[in-house]
Protein backbone atom coordinates (compact mmCIF):
# COMPACT_ATOMS: atom_id res chain seq x y z
CA UNK A 1 0.00 0.00 0.00
CA UNK A 2 1.54 3.27 -1.40
CA UNK A 3 2.35 6.35 1.44
CA UNK A 4 -0.86 8.43 -0.42
CA UNK A 5 -3.16 5.37 0.17
CA UNK A 6 -2.09 4.80 3.83
CA UNK A 7 -2.56 8.47 4.62
CA UNK A 8 -6.31 8.59 2.36
CA UNK A 9 -7.20 5.91 5.10
CA UNK A 10 -6.46 7.62 7.71
CA UNK A 11 -7.88 10.88 6.90
CA UNK A 12 -11.03 8.96 6.41
CA UNK A 13 -10.67 6.64 9.60
CA UNK A 14 -10.44 10.04 12.07
CA UNK A 15 -13.49 10.85 10.16
CA UNK A 16 -15.70 8.69 10.58
CA UNK A 17 -14.60 7.91 14.35
CA UNK A 18 -16.83 10.78 15.18
CA UNK A 19 -20.08 9.75 15.19
CA UNK A 20 -23.45 11.84 14.13
CA UNK A 21 -20.85 14.50 13.03
CA UNK A 22 -20.96 15.30 9.00
CA UNK A 23 -17.95 14.01 7.40
CA UNK A 24 -15.18 17.08 6.88
CA UNK A 25 -14.35 18.10 3.02
CA UNK A 26 -11.01 16.79 3.33
CA UNK A 27 -11.84 13.24 4.16
CA UNK A 28 -14.73 13.36 2.06
CA UNK A 29 -13.02 14.41 -0.80
CA UNK A 30 -10.58 11.14 -0.12
CA UNK A 31 -13.16 9.04 0.33
CA UNK A 32 -15.18 10.07 -2.90
CA UNK A 33 -12.51 10.21 -4.63
CA UNK A 34 -11.66 6.56 -3.55
CA UNK A 35 -14.83 5.32 -4.33
CA UNK A 36 -17.08 7.36 -6.63
CA UNK A 37 -15.83 5.57 -10.04
CA UNK A 38 -15.92 2.02 -8.71
CA UNK A 39 -19.41 2.75 -7.45
CA UNK A 40 -20.63 4.42 -10.43
CA UNK A 41 -19.03 1.54 -12.60
CA UNK A 42 -20.88 -0.52 -10.14
CA UNK A 43 -24.33 1.30 -10.54
CA UNK A 44 -23.78 1.56 -14.70
CA UNK A 45 -23.93 -1.93 -14.80
CA UNK A 46 -26.86 -3.01 -12.37
CA UNK A 47 -28.93 -0.29 -14.32
CA UNK A 48 -27.72 -0.09 -17.55
CA UNK A 49 -27.26 3.60 -17.82
CA UNK A 50 -24.88 5.92 -16.81
CA UNK A 51 -27.50 8.91 -16.54
CA UNK A 52 -29.15 6.83 -13.95
CA UNK A 53 -25.88 6.09 -12.16
CA UNK A 54 -24.71 9.37 -12.04
CA UNK A 55 -27.58 10.40 -10.17
CA UNK A 56 -27.97 7.22 -7.66
CA UNK A 57 -24.77 7.60 -6.71
CA UNK A 58 -24.88 11.08 -6.03
CA UNK A 59 -27.69 10.38 -3.68
CA UNK A 60 -26.11 7.41 -2.20
CA UNK A 61 -23.24 9.68 -1.44
CA UNK A 62 -25.70 12.30 0.23
CA UNK A 63 -27.72 9.84 1.71
CA UNK A 64 -23.97 8.34 3.18
CA UNK A 65 -23.28 12.07 4.49
CA UNK A 66 -26.82 12.51 6.34
CA UNK A 67 -26.59 9.24 8.25
CA UNK A 68 -23.20 9.73 9.09
CA UNK A 69 -23.44 6.09 10.45
CA UNK A 70 -20.54 5.10 12.93
CA UNK A 71 -18.14 3.01 11.85
CA UNK A 72 -14.72 1.65 12.33
CA UNK A 73 -13.33 1.00 8.83
CA UNK A 74 -13.21 2.64 6.10
CA UNK A 75 -14.09 -0.50 4.38
CA UNK A 76 -17.32 -0.71 6.61
CA UNK A 77 -18.12 2.90 5.23
CA UNK A 78 -17.62 1.74 1.56
CA UNK A 79 -20.06 -1.18 2.18
CA UNK A 80 -22.52 0.83 3.80
CA UNK A 81 -22.71 2.84 0.89
CA UNK A 82 -22.58 0.21 -1.77
CA UNK A 83 -25.62 -0.92 0.21
CA UNK A 84 -27.21 2.53 0.03
CA UNK A 85 -26.99 2.63 -3.35
CA UNK A 86 -28.05 -0.76 -3.82
CA UNK A 87 -30.85 0.13 -2.12
CA UNK A 88 -31.79 3.24 -4.30
CA UNK A 89 -31.52 1.05 -7.46
CA UNK A 90 -33.66 -1.69 -6.28
CA UNK A 91 -36.58 1.24 -5.17
CA UNK A 92 -36.17 2.71 -8.76
CA UNK A 93 -36.12 -1.07 -10.48
CA UNK A 94 -39.21 -1.91 -8.64
CA UNK A 95 -41.22 1.63 -9.21
CA UNK A 96 -40.16 1.65 -13.01
CA UNK A 97 -41.31 -1.97 -12.84
CA UNK A 98 -44.91 -1.07 -11.67
CA UNK A 99 -44.98 1.70 -14.50
CA UNK A 100 -43.43 -0.22 -17.08
CA UNK A 101 -43.72 -3.84 -16.58
CA UNK A 102 -42.72 -4.53 -20.27
CA UNK A 103 -39.64 -2.29 -20.54
CA UNK A 104 -37.48 -4.04 -17.84
CA UNK A 105 -34.59 -3.92 -19.29
CA UNK A 106 -32.66 -0.77 -19.61
CA UNK A 107 -33.11 1.76 -22.53
CA UNK A 108 -29.79 3.49 -22.84
CA UNK A 109 -26.67 0.83 -23.20
CA UNK A 110 -24.00 0.73 -20.46
CA UNK A 111 -20.96 1.01 -23.07
CA UNK A 112 -19.99 2.55 -26.03
CA UNK A 113 -18.98 1.08 -28.80
CA UNK A 114 -15.70 0.13 -27.73
CA UNK A 115 -16.40 -2.44 -25.09
CA UNK A 116 -13.29 -4.73 -24.84
CA UNK A 117 -15.79 -8.25 -23.84
CA UNK A 118 -18.93 -8.28 -25.75
CA UNK A 119 -19.77 -12.10 -24.47
CA UNK A 120 -19.03 -11.05 -20.79
CA UNK A 121 -21.07 -8.50 -21.02
CA UNK A 122 -23.95 -10.87 -23.10
CA UNK A 123 -23.49 -13.55 -20.07
CA UNK A 124 -23.67 -11.04 -17.22
CA UNK A 125 -26.97 -9.12 -18.37
CA UNK A 126 -28.40 -12.51 -18.63
CA UNK A 127 -27.59 -13.03 -15.04
CA UNK A 128 -30.58 -11.55 -12.54
CA UNK A 129 -29.41 -7.85 -11.48
CA UNK A 130 -29.18 -9.42 -7.88
CA UNK A 131 -26.98 -11.91 -8.83
CA UNK A 132 -25.44 -9.66 -11.39
CA UNK A 133 -24.55 -7.23 -8.52
CA UNK A 134 -23.06 -9.81 -6.16
CA UNK A 135 -20.65 -11.26 -8.75
CA UNK A 136 -19.63 -7.63 -9.26
CA UNK A 137 -18.98 -6.88 -6.05
CA UNK A 138 -17.55 -10.18 -5.02
CA UNK A 139 -15.28 -10.47 -8.44
CA UNK A 140 -14.39 -6.92 -8.94
CA UNK A 141 -15.06 -4.88 -6.10
CA UNK A 142 -13.35 -7.16 -3.92
CA UNK A 143 -16.00 -7.26 -1.24
CA UNK A 144 -15.86 -10.70 1.02
CA UNK A 145 -18.98 -12.69 1.75
CA UNK A 146 -19.84 -11.28 5.04
CA UNK A 147 -19.76 -7.42 3.20
CA UNK A 148 -21.89 -8.68 0.28
CA UNK A 149 -24.40 -10.11 2.91
CA UNK A 150 -24.37 -6.84 4.47
CA UNK A 151 -25.18 -5.15 1.12
CA UNK A 152 -28.10 -7.50 0.45
CA UNK A 153 -29.71 -7.87 3.76
CA UNK A 154 -29.53 -12.01 3.50
CA UNK A 155 -26.96 -14.90 4.60
CA UNK A 156 -23.60 -15.29 4.18
CA UNK A 157 -24.00 -18.47 3.23
CA UNK A 158 -26.68 -17.67 0.92
CA UNK A 159 -24.19 -15.29 -0.35
CA UNK A 160 -21.91 -18.14 -1.20
CA UNK A 161 -24.41 -20.31 -2.35
CA UNK A 162 -25.51 -17.14 -5.11
CA UNK A 163 -22.08 -16.31 -6.55
CA UNK A 164 -21.21 -20.16 -6.71
CA UNK A 165 -24.06 -20.97 -8.80
CA UNK A 166 -23.77 -17.48 -10.83
CA UNK A 167 -20.37 -17.99 -11.66
CA UNK A 168 -21.23 -21.56 -12.60
CA UNK A 169 -24.12 -19.70 -15.07
CA UNK A 170 -21.24 -17.06 -16.33
CA UNK A 171 -18.64 -19.94 -17.00
CA UNK A 172 -21.28 -22.00 -19.21
CA UNK A 173 -22.48 -19.03 -20.94
CA UNK A 174 -18.73 -17.92 -21.45
CA UNK A 175 -18.33 -21.46 -23.12
CA UNK A 176 -21.64 -20.65 -25.62
CA UNK A 177 -20.05 -17.20 -26.00
CA UNK A 178 -22.50 -15.38 -23.92
CA UNK A 179 -25.37 -16.80 -25.61
CA UNK A 180 -28.24 -19.19 -23.53
CA UNK B 1 -21.33 -26.39 -3.47
CA UNK B 2 -19.34 -23.45 -2.04
CA UNK B 3 -16.09 -24.27 -4.50
CA UNK B 4 -12.65 -24.50 -3.23
CA UNK B 5 -11.73 -22.76 0.61
CA UNK B 6 -8.73 -20.79 -0.50
CA UNK B 7 -11.32 -19.35 -2.86
CA UNK B 8 -11.02 -15.98 -1.35
CA UNK B 9 -7.16 -15.99 -1.19
CA UNK B 10 -6.44 -16.84 -4.77
CA UNK B 11 -9.41 -13.82 -5.84
CA UNK B 12 -7.59 -11.42 -3.65
CA UNK B 13 -4.28 -12.77 -5.40
CA UNK B 14 -6.18 -12.09 -9.25
CA UNK B 15 -7.50 -9.07 -8.06
CA UNK B 16 -3.85 -7.54 -6.58
CA UNK B 17 -2.36 -9.26 -9.74
CA UNK B 18 -0.13 -11.42 -7.96
CA UNK B 19 -1.53 -14.69 -9.65
CA UNK B 20 1.56 -15.37 -10.99
CA UNK B 21 2.93 -16.14 -7.44
CA UNK B 22 4.27 -19.66 -6.89
CA UNK B 23 2.08 -20.87 -4.66
CA UNK B 24 -1.51 -19.56 -6.42
CA UNK B 25 -0.32 -20.47 -10.08
CA UNK B 26 0.24 -24.36 -8.17
CA UNK B 27 -3.20 -24.10 -6.84
CA UNK B 28 -4.33 -22.58 -9.98
CA UNK B 29 -2.87 -25.84 -11.77
CA UNK B 30 -4.55 -28.59 -9.86
CA UNK B 31 -8.23 -26.51 -8.65
CA UNK B 32 -10.48 -26.23 -11.77
CA UNK B 33 -13.13 -24.21 -9.39
CA UNK B 34 -9.64 -21.49 -9.13
CA UNK B 35 -9.48 -21.61 -12.20
CA UNK B 36 -12.43 -21.04 -12.92
CA UNK B 37 -12.78 -17.55 -10.70
CA UNK B 38 -9.38 -16.73 -11.66
CA UNK B 39 -10.15 -16.49 -15.09
CA UNK B 40 -13.59 -14.65 -14.41
CA UNK B 41 -12.15 -11.88 -12.14
CA UNK B 42 -9.70 -11.00 -14.46
CA UNK B 43 -12.16 -10.71 -17.32
CA UNK B 44 -14.53 -8.96 -15.29
CA UNK B 45 -11.47 -6.89 -13.79
CA UNK B 46 -10.60 -5.50 -17.80
CA UNK B 47 -13.97 -4.86 -18.07
CA UNK B 48 -14.28 -2.86 -15.09
CA UNK B 49 -11.46 -1.13 -16.10
CA UNK B 50 -12.35 -0.26 -19.66
CA UNK B 51 -16.04 0.64 -18.42
CA UNK B 52 -14.18 3.04 -15.67
CA UNK B 53 -12.07 4.74 -18.32
CA UNK B 54 -15.05 5.16 -20.46
CA UNK B 55 -17.30 6.89 -17.72
CA UNK B 56 -14.83 9.82 -17.25
CA UNK B 57 -15.40 12.38 -14.55
CA UNK B 58 -18.47 12.13 -12.99
CA UNK B 59 -21.12 15.45 -13.52
CA UNK B 60 -20.54 16.71 -9.63
CA UNK B 61 -17.51 16.91 -8.18
CA UNK B 62 -16.73 15.83 -4.10
CA UNK B 63 -16.90 19.74 -3.01
CA UNK B 64 -20.81 19.64 -4.87
CA UNK B 65 -21.80 16.40 -2.71
CA UNK B 66 -20.46 17.64 -0.38
CA UNK B 67 -22.57 21.38 -0.36
CA UNK B 68 -25.54 19.38 -1.05
CA UNK B 69 -25.33 16.63 1.35
CA UNK B 70 -24.72 19.60 4.26
CA UNK B 71 -27.41 21.63 3.37
CA UNK B 72 -29.87 19.22 3.19
CA UNK B 73 -29.02 17.52 6.48
CA UNK B 74 -28.94 21.10 8.11
CA UNK B 75 -32.76 21.57 6.30
CA UNK B 76 -33.75 18.11 7.66
CA UNK B 77 -32.70 19.34 11.26
CA UNK B 78 -34.28 23.01 10.81
CA UNK B 79 -37.47 20.89 9.84
CA UNK B 80 -37.12 18.67 13.28
CA UNK B 81 -36.52 22.09 15.48
CA UNK B 82 -39.11 23.67 14.29
CA UNK B 83 -41.40 21.14 13.72
CA UNK B 84 -43.07 21.34 17.01
CA UNK B 85 -43.37 25.03 16.62
CA UNK B 86 -45.13 24.21 13.96
CA UNK B 87 -47.67 21.82 15.00
CA UNK B 88 -48.41 24.12 18.17
CA UNK B 89 -49.12 27.12 15.52
CA UNK B 90 -51.68 24.86 14.69
CA UNK B 91 -53.14 23.60 17.93
CA UNK B 92 -53.38 26.47 19.46
CA UNK B 93 -55.69 28.03 17.59
CA UNK B 94 -57.74 24.76 17.27
CA UNK B 95 -57.36 24.30 21.02
CA UNK B 96 -58.94 28.04 21.08
CA UNK B 97 -61.39 27.10 18.53
CA UNK B 98 -62.70 24.25 20.41
CA UNK B 99 -63.10 26.06 23.39
CA UNK B 100 -65.19 29.08 22.08
CA UNK B 101 -67.27 26.05 20.37
CA UNK B 102 -67.75 24.73 23.81
CA UNK B 103 -68.56 28.32 25.48
CA UNK B 104 -70.91 29.12 22.72
CA UNK B 105 -72.32 26.04 23.58
CA UNK B 106 -72.90 25.95 26.60
CA UNK B 107 -74.51 30.01 26.09
CA UNK B 108 -76.89 29.17 23.80
CA UNK B 109 -79.61 28.46 25.94
CA UNK B 110 -80.87 25.42 23.57
CA UNK B 111 -82.90 22.09 24.89
CA UNK B 112 -79.91 19.85 24.50
CA UNK B 113 -77.53 22.32 26.08
CA UNK B 114 -79.63 22.75 28.87
CA UNK B 115 -79.94 19.32 29.25
CA UNK B 116 -76.18 18.91 29.22
CA UNK B 117 -75.99 21.46 32.00
CA UNK B 118 -78.63 19.39 33.94
CA UNK B 119 -76.68 16.66 33.59
CA UNK B 120 -73.48 18.14 35.09
CA UNK B 121 -75.29 19.74 37.65
CA UNK B 122 -77.06 16.21 38.39
CA UNK B 123 -73.93 14.60 38.65
CA UNK B 124 -72.81 17.35 41.60
CA UNK B 125 -69.62 18.26 39.11
CA UNK B 126 -69.53 22.24 41.35
CA UNK B 127 -66.41 23.06 43.26
CA UNK B 128 -66.19 26.18 45.22
CA UNK B 129 -69.56 27.01 43.98
CA UNK B 130 -69.24 27.37 40.17
CA UNK B 131 -71.51 25.67 37.91
CA UNK B 132 -70.95 22.50 36.04
CA UNK B 133 -70.81 23.85 32.76
CA UNK B 134 -67.81 26.23 34.02
CA UNK B 135 -65.82 23.75 35.00
CA UNK B 136 -66.67 21.24 32.00
CA UNK B 137 -65.34 24.22 29.98
CA UNK B 138 -62.31 24.11 32.19
CA UNK B 139 -61.45 21.14 31.88
CA UNK B 140 -62.36 20.66 28.13
CA UNK B 141 -59.84 23.52 27.67
CA UNK B 142 -57.11 21.85 29.45
CA UNK B 143 -57.64 18.62 28.08
CA UNK B 144 -57.00 20.10 25.10
CA UNK B 145 -54.15 22.08 25.44
CA UNK B 146 -52.54 19.34 27.82
CA UNK B 147 -53.17 16.93 24.30
CA UNK B 148 -51.84 18.95 22.02
CA UNK B 149 -48.59 19.83 24.17
CA UNK B 150 -48.18 15.87 24.17
CA UNK B 151 -48.41 15.33 20.59
CA UNK B 152 -46.04 18.44 19.72
CA UNK B 153 -43.17 17.01 22.66
CA UNK B 154 -43.53 13.56 20.81
CA UNK B 155 -43.71 14.42 17.67
CA UNK B 156 -40.13 16.24 18.51
CA UNK B 157 -38.62 13.49 19.91
CA UNK B 158 -39.74 10.94 16.67
CA UNK B 159 -37.25 12.09 14.77
CA UNK B 160 -34.58 12.40 17.48
CA UNK B 161 -35.03 8.50 18.60
CA UNK B 162 -35.16 7.32 14.61
CA UNK B 163 -31.62 9.34 14.52
CA UNK B 164 -30.05 7.32 17.66
CA UNK B 165 -31.57 4.13 16.29
CA UNK B 166 -29.67 4.64 12.92
CA UNK B 167 -26.32 5.59 14.14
Amino acid sequence: MSLQNVLRQTTVQDAIAQPGEIMEPPAFQAFYDSTSAPLRSYLTRLAGSRTVAEDLAQEAFIRLMQASPRYESPAQLKSYLYRTATNLFTDRWRKRRREAPLDARPSEPAGDATVVDVDLERALDKLKPRDRAMVWLAYVEGLDHREIAGVFSVHERSVRVILFRARKKLASLLEKGGRS
Amino acid sequence: MNGCPREAAILRAVRAGADGDLSVSEHLESCSSCRETASLARRLGALALSERAQLGEPQVNATQVWWKAYLRRRRSRTDEATGALRIAELAVPLALTVVAGVAALLAMPTPWQQAVRGLLEETGATVAGAPGWALALSAAAALALAGTSAWALLHRLRPRAETTRKS
